[in-house]
């Protein structure tokens, strides 16, 4: 069954909240299975490289479940809902990293890890939602 | 003639790091407890996974929390400890907090004073 134009529209708007609530909890989910996945070494010299790797390993799998989910429902729109879907963890996250003025090595891995999220997320589902919408298009013409 | 102004000292600026009730908590809860696994300061903290992982690594960062794994018959389980910069940072917290509201050096004085005095 094919909905009309709007009716997917009004949809993909009603699912909005939905999908960033998700985004959201993906990526708490990621940041507990990216530490299962590459746990942090008792020696203190290795612990920094190991928790700046746990970060981009966590944005690694968020984006990697949620960009064609996203491109999916979302299409041309869906690097934009990334940016959306980011927010909730900026909001956040964000205060709390920028107040940790006194401890650099701190403050630089969360904002490291913060970055990644943003960037691997919405560049991957820019990616996602370019290979879906080329891929309609072949198949239209 | 001008009146004398005292100078105050400045105030004490609170550690941001252990200025969050989790980070608190934890820190507190390994100052007594000695060291702790994932899963008891889950259960005495009563927070989820992700979170209780982001605020630990935040104090692993910091070298506030080491860490060590106990080999054990079962699993090998992660066990959590306040280093030495931990406890001081702790300590030092608690010393800033006792100055922004002096108790018992007779300059607390109503009924916020009397109450946390006890």
């Amino acid at each position: 069954m094919k909905l009309p134009t709007v009716a997917r529209q009004a949809l993909r708007i009603v699912l909005l909240p939905a999908v960033m609530l998700a985004g959201f909890i993906l990526y708490g989910q990621s940041i507990g299975l990216a530490d299962v996945l590459m746990p942090v070494p008792e020696d203190r010299r290795l612990a920094l490289p190991i928790l700046i790797s746990q970060g981009f390993l966590a944005a690694t799998l968020s984006a990697a479940v949620a960009c064609f989910p996203l491109a999916w429902l979302y299409r041309r729109a869906a690097p934009g809902v990334a940016v959306l879907t980011t927010l909730p963890v900026l909001y956040t996250t964000l205060p709390d990293v920028l107040q940790d003025g006194r401890h650099p090595a701190s403050m630089f891995i969360h904002a490291l890890e913060l970055a990644s999220f943003v960037i691997l997320l919405v560049g991957a589902t820019w990616l996602a939602s370019r290979h879906l919408t080329g891929r309609r298009r072949d198949s239209h013409g | 003639m001008p009146a004398t102004t005292r100078a105050t000292p400045p105030m004490e600026v609170l550690d941001p790091l252990l200025h969050q009730p989790l980070r608190t908590q934890l820190a507190a809860f390994l100052a007594g407890a000695g060291e702790a696994s994932f899963s008891e300061l889950k259960q005495n903290l009563g927070v989820s996974d992700g979170n209780l992982e982001s605020h630990l690594k935040k104090l692993i960062a910091a070298d506030y929390v080491s860490l060590r794994r106990s080999e054990g018959p079962g699993r090998a389980q992660t066990r959590y400890t306040l280093t030495p910069t931990g406890l001081d940072a702790l300590q030092r917290y608690i010393q800033a907090l006792q100055k922004l509201l002096p108790l018992g050096d007779g300059r607390s004085s109503g009924a916020l004073g009397d109450a946390l005095a006890g």
